[in-house]
């Protein structure tokens, strides 16, 4: 087919659109329905998968973690029995082969308060060096990091609430009263109630409901400072930890030892980072405070070494070089027997869960929608087909060949999907600048369920751009579109010349 | 003719026109009868699983978070994350004296006392549980502890006596501490005077309830062994009210409320925080639904405007023997109706046959929460609802939206001039 052939046939194909302009548009309409729902839906899951994933590596885990065989087995259990020692010529080697490695040892206790307790998982950290694979200790709320040494903690902004410690940034009158209570003399006590102010306008509805005040927006990081260390004063920030240390017993019989352990230490910082997962029921401690019989016992052991390349952004997800196999490679015969290295996927089960729920939910509900748009290219073409029997039967009369009908009819059919795409693009784009630059606030939900959802979101949901599938999107939905024309036109060509011309 | 028409039936003799037309173009009614079906079908099933996991939630919040309707004081209320026991309901009055009061109103099946508190637990792995004081024997006269079994979920031995020294455990807190039928449980708590009370209560019951929250971490105690423990004097912490109807709910809230006074928070388990958000969120599935209705009736719309502009000499010829306007339009619009009931029978069908299937087949949550979520009232295994009010519904609403969307474009056949027509 010459090129001036090809334009004859795309030219007829255009004109034929306009025959029946109405049902053009309501065919175009439905494809850009789905092209545009598949791309917001595209956007929405990317955008929340990709700042989980994030925040899973940058605030929660890391690239990968070096465990005991037994530990990760029971890992939802923290078996603090199963901790390892000797971590330093682990870390030393890692950190020659480039990354950066930060030991833990996690357990879990009662937390007591003045005003009551809480079931807590607690990081015990090395200070030093869990910021260089971490980023949530510089995400403080208020107060400051633990200092090495020294029994602190640093506590999840959900927990710091819910037990009333910390600076509150929405309290009731009378937790103000509370408050005001912990001052020493007059000139604090003006201090304290000069920082606190009725709820800005636009949460008056919710504020009413619980007379709530809120801290000055403008309060400097000094009055701040003063004002924790009037509340620490008062006694305010002193907790407790009730826990049973587990430890393997030394002759080999693998039971297990239990002592029972209250430790007081005092609360430092508040944490609130883009990771729930920091700021629900967890606290972080420094490592080196509880080694002997005042704290855990530990006598160097810990848990888990967390592993990151050293210097990773953190916008960028965890390489190849970063992967659990390339953490064992590095390690090679220092690994020591029964320790293992396992990718930061391993430990999160229910993001992956609730993401792939919603990404097979999701995507199957739009293909049933894309089902509906082509069964409507479908019906329109097998309609536009039949009415010009008779127009066909001329036009190969006239010479036309097989492939020029049936490339006319598909280059109608794919007009009809490539306006329906571009509608599509262009309305699934307007939704996602929104979707994109605010998103939806979650808040409420991550406060009534602890931060514990799947997603490491922590209150706004945004949609990400995805232009290789808004793209394809389009692409795909116009070639489909002129796939539905080939069966009824491929019919109309087993139809005799003769026969179509007759054709009634 | 206006009245040989009426005579012979009226709509009946249009519907039979309209319903003869449609079998002039097999295939083009097959794709508008499919594109209903499938949304049909679709809305029917999304709907049915949606609510096989509000049941699930509705069910587990009505039997352990509040009842139909839950009874606490404010100063618990203000504190409930951890479960204070230095509030009790109705400060100096006894949970019976209360309950009978409240089993006297009008409506009520059962107020239950329960009491629950943190416990931390010695010389275990398991570092803490909740302490849960209940009277078994009274509580399962009223509710399945089992939602998905339907009994009372005991696994192993029995549940502790009244006031005895005994405690059940979940099947998950069994296996991880170890634990099992006549060890010892050593256990620490604190009182409603703020002082640690130490107990030790023995085992002698396992349960699996279904509910990963209680299955891993809870111990069922007595209720009248608890508030001892805990210095309630005989008062207690929580009341859950159980209403011979469910929908009275609100107003059984309202009676609760008054009879106990101010320093109350009385509520209905409708206003339970998830039943709220899932409530909420059901208009998003309208607009869901209505837009897979909206694209499958497309394809009638087009079907419609093809079908005028194929027979616009026939409305020619029916105008010219005598028909009205109104009954042209009529034929084109029952068409594009009957069509849409077709398509929506077909997709109540498919629809009532995949979710009667799918009811009968349990959904284990832990494929969408992956072990996490615990905080979600949610029963670890689920069921699509099957319900024939869910079906009638989908029909309605298909053929609605359906026949919503034709009626402009049969009104195009009213605007033929059927002198011109008949001409062309």
């Amino acid at each position: 087919m010459s090129a001036a052939g090809a334009r004859d046939i795309a030219a007829m194909a255009l004109r034929n659109l306009s025959r029946h302009k109405a049902k053009t548009a309501i065919t175009a309409v439905a494809v850009a329905v789905s092209v545009s729902l598949y791309i917001f839906m595209d956007g929405w899951l990317l955008g929340m998968n990709l700042d989980s994933r994030r925040n899973i590596v940058s605030y929660e885990i890391g690239a990968a973690k070096v465990q005991a065989a037994a530990y990760f087995e029971k890992k939802d259990e923290l078996p603090m029995h199963e901790s390892f020692a000797g971590w330093k010529p682990l870390a030393e080697s890692l950190e020659r082969a480039g990354y950066a490695v930060a030991p833990r040892f996690v357990f879990s206790g009662t937390l007591y308060s003045r005003s009551g307790s809480a079931p807590l998982v607690i990081d015990a950290v090395d200070v030093g060096l869990e910021g260089r694979v971490l980023r949530y200790p510089s995400s403080l709320e208020a107060g400051r990091f633990p200092a090495p040494g020294r029994l602190e903690l640093a506590i999840g902004s959900m927990a710091a609430e819910k037990l009333r410690v910390g600076i509150p940034s929405r309290p009731t009158p009378e937790e103000l009263e509370e408050l005001a209570g912990a001052a020493r003399d007059a000139e604090e006590e003006a201090f304290v109630r000069g920082l606190y102010g009725p709820a800005p306008e636009d949460e008056a509805a919710a504020a009413l409901e619980a007379r709530k005040l809120a801290l000055k927006p403008g309060a400097s990081e000094a009055e701040l400072a003063r004002l924790w260390e009037i509340l620490s004063a008062s006694g305010r920030m002193d907790v407790r930890i009730s826990t049973v240390i587990d430890q393997k017993a030394e002759d080999g019989s693998g039971r297990i030892l239990h002592v029972n352990q209250l430790i007081d230490a005092s609360v430092v910082g508040v944490i609130n980072s883009p990771n729930p997962k920091t700021n629900g029921n967890v606290a972080f401690m420094p490592l080196d405070s509880l080694q002997d019989e005042a704290g855990l016992m530990l006598g160097g052991k810990v848990t888990e070494l967390l592993v990151r390349r050293s210097g990773a952004s953190d916008a960028e997800l965890p390489g190849r070089d970063e992967s659990a196999a390339a953490v064992r490679e590095a390690l090679g015969p220092a690994l020591p027997p029964g320790l293992e290295v396992h990718g930061w996927l391993d430990y999160v089960d229910d993001y992956i869960a609730a993401s792939r729920g919603d990404q097979v939910s999701t995507r199957i509900m739009i293909l049933m929608l894309f089902v509906l748009s082509f069964i409507g290219i479908a019906n329109t073409m097998l309609m536009a087909i039949l009415e010009r029997t008779k127009e066909t039967g001329m036009l190969r009369a006239l010479g036309m060949t097989d492939g020029q009908v049936v490339a006319a009819y598909m280059i109608e059919a794919a007009c009809i999907g490539a306006m329906g795409s571009l509608a599509g693009i262009a309305i699934g784009c307007l939704i996602n600048v929104p979707m994109v630059a605010h998103g939806l606030d979650y808040s409420a939900m991550a406060e009534q369920i602890g931060g514990d959802y799947g997603y490491r979101i922590t209150a706004l949901f945004r949609s990400a751009w995805n232009p290789p599938v808004i793209v394809l999107s389009g692409i795909v939905a116009t070639a489909l579109s002129a796939a539905a024309a080939l069966l009824p036109s491929l019919r109309a060509l087993r139809m005799p010349v003769t026969e179509s011309l007759r054709f009634e | 003719m206006e009245g040989r028409m009426e005579g012979t039936g009226g709509l009946g003799a249009l519907a039979t026109i309209a319903y003869r037309n449609i079998w002039r173009n097999g295939r083009r009614t097959a794709l508008c009868v499919v594109a209903v079906a499938i949304a049909v079908f679709f809305n029917i099933f999304m709907q049915s699983w949606i609510d096989g996991m509000m049941d699930s939630i509705e069910e587990v919040v009505r039997t352990f978070e509040t009842g139909h309707v839950n009874v606490v004081s404010s100063g618990f209320e203000a504190e409930r994350e951890y479960c204070p026991v230095q509030y009790p309901i109705a400060e100096g009055r006894s949970a019976d004296e209360l309950a009978d009061e409240i089993e006297a109103l009008p409506g009520v099946r059962a107020a239950l006392p329960r009491i629950t508190a943190y416990a931390t637990l010695f010389d275990s792995t398991v570092k803490h549980a909740l302490l849960w004081g209940v009277r078994p024997a009274r509580e399962l006269a009223i509710n399945h502890w089992n939602l998905t079994d339907r009994d009372d979920g005991l696994v192993a031995g029995r549940f502790p006596g009244e006031g005895a020294n005994e405690c059940a455990i979940g099947a998950a807190l069994a296996r991880k501490t170890g634990l099992g039928i006549g060890d010892k449980l050593p256990l620490k708590t604190v009182s409603a005077q703020f002082s640690d009370k130490y107990w030790s209560p023995t085992i002698v019951g396992v349960f699996e309830f279904d509910y990963a929250r209680y299955d891993e971490g809870v111990i069922l105690v007595s209720f009248e062994r608890l508030g001892r423990i805990l210095g309630l004097g005989g008062a207690t912490q929580q009341l859950f009210v159980y209403a011979e109807e469910a929908g009275r709910s609100a107003e059984l809230r309202d009676e609760v409320a008054r009879l106990l006074g101010p320093g109350h928070v009385v509520r209905e388990w409708a206003d339970n925080y998830w039943v709220a958000v899932m409530r909420q969120s059901s208009f998003l599935y309208v607009i869901v639904f209505a837009v897979f209705q909206v694209v499958a009736s497309f394809l009638i719309v087009n079907t419609v405007l093809m079908v005028i502009h194929e027979r616009i000499k026939e409305i020619g010829m029916m105008g010219a023997l005598g028909m009205t306007r109104r009954e042209i339009v009529l034929v084109f619009f029952f068409e594009a109706l009957i069509l849409s009931v077709i398509g929506a029978l077909a997709g109540c069908l498919l629809g009532g046959l995949v979710t009667k299937v799918g009811s009968l087949f349990p959904i284990d949550t832990e494929v969408f929460t992956g072990g996490g979520m615990k905080d979600l009232p949610f029963s670890g295994t689920i069921f699509i609802a099957f319900s024939p009010a869910n079906i009638a519904r989908g029909f309605a609403f298909g053929v609605a939206v359906s026949a919503a969307c034709t009626i402009l474009p049969s009104l195009k056949s009213a605007f033929v001039e059927p002198v011109e027509a008949l001409r062309r």
